[in-house]
């Protein structure tokens, strides 16, 4: 009775084993799985972190859609710090360079009536970002 | 026949003990893996941003309110004293107050009737409680005339230096530029040393950053015709300067 019972107890490990060791090659390998997909669940990705892709550009001043009284004006703005501004407006065009905390400014002159101002702002990556501003030169009395 | 019951009923007691441990190993991984705690945290952090978007929009309208304001672009619809014009942000809709003076193309004073779909107009006026552009002048004017002007950057592969050419490849966008100079362009060069200074087309050297503003025409790679050039030492020069290098004026 003792040894069956001991055959009995050897059968029931052999087979724990055998199922543990299939439930944990099963697990391991779907991790493996999850590791190779960059997932974005959970907000972690495992991808190499990405070049930056984006500029920040800032109009400062005037507002868009603002109305002046002067037929120049000064544009203020700021973007990443050393990126080249290039400003196209009816009148003419600028390029300009942002300091090392990013600010600049250019002075333009305006035409009569309705100005659209293209501004836009690039790295030594070739990374751009543009911005149109929308400014009324007009001295009649509102 | 008890033997085996007996038998039977001992191996799967033995296996019982193997099932929690086999649980043991899932939970001990499941604890590596990322919790869903991130996904909420960010939602979280999502819903804040788009909050306090919210709020300065909502301060920006309430200081804009009495701000002077203007709207340029064709008229799309006339409803009573409500215009719809189509501007380069999209259509705006504005209401003419009744007092406003509209000026036609003449320079004289027209009435409100006078408006006609796709008239290019601007109109000023002031931001209402209603944030909502009041119009108190509207002048129709001729559509301004686009500049036509665009940017272009990329690094000089060849220059040209009988014809004043210089061929730029915009490596991101994968485009060649071919960009020509001529006596009005004015051209300057920011040199190793970090300094911007005037420069002379012999000055620009291969593998130099290009900034350009110009005329464009098309024919198999696009050709700019250049107003204003800013030009960035490449990499080469930087790597080759002494402090003592100089830029030339």
């Amino acid at each position: 009775m003792k040894k069956e019972i001991l055959i009995a107890i050897l059968i029931g490990f052999i087979l724990g084993l055998i199922i543990t060791f299939g439930i944990w090659t099963a697990n391991k390998s779907l991790k493996n799985t999850q590791e190779e997909q960059p997932s974005t669940e959970g907000g972690i990705s495992v991808s190499e972190p990405e070049k930056k892709e984006t500029l920040a550009l800032e109009i400062i001043e005037p507002k868009n859609n603002s109305i002046s009284d002067e037929e120049e004006i000064t544009i203020k703005g700021n973007a990443d710090p050393s990126t080249v501004i290039t400003i196209i407006y009816q009148e003419g065009e600028e390029i300009i360079e942002a300091d090392e905390e990013g600010n600049f400014e250019a002075e333009i002159t305006l035409v009569g009536g309705a100005n659209e101002i293209q501004i836009s702002a690039f790295d030594e990556e070739g990374n751009e970002a543009s911005k149109i501003l929308n400014i009324i030169y007009s001295t009649a009395e509102i | 026949m008890k033997k085996k019951f007996i038998k039977l009923l001992i191996i799967i007691f033995t296996l019982a003990i193997f099932i929690p441990l086999g649980n043991l190993v899932f939970a001990q991984d499941e604890e590596i893996t990322p919790t869903p705690k991130v996904t909420s945290e960010d939602e979280n952090v999502k819903e804040i941003r788009e909050a306090v978007q919210d709020k300065v929009k909502d301060i920006l309208e309430e200081n804009q309110q009495g701000e002077k304001r203007g709207y340029s672009g064709p008229i799309m619809t006339i409803e009573n004293l409500n215009l719809t014009l189509q501007t380069t942000e999209g259509e705006k809709v504005v209401k003419v107050a009744t007092d406003a003076a509209i000026i036609g193309q003449s320079g004289k004073e027209i009435e409100l009737e006078d408006l006609k779909k796709n008239l290019f107009v601007v109109a000023m006026g002031y931001i209402t409680e209603e944030a909502k552009l009041e119009i108190h002048r509207l002048v129709v004017q001729e559509k301004p005339k686009a500049s036509g002007k665009e940017v272009i950057n990329g690094v000089i592969t060849d220059i040209s230096t009988e014809e004043e050419i210089l061929t730029i490849k915009n490596e991101k966008k994968g485009l060649i530029f071919t960009v020509e100079i001529d006596k009005n362009t004015g051209i300057s060069r920011k040199g190793a040393n970090g300094k911007t200074v005037k420069a002379k087309f012999s000055d620009l050297e291969e593998n130099d950053r290009l900034f350009v503003i110009g005329e464009p025409t098309e024919n198999e790679h696009k050709i700019i015709t250049a107003s204003i050039i800013l030009a960035v030492a490449g990499p080469e020069e930087e790597k080759t300067s002494t402090p003592s290098s100089s830029t030339s004026e």
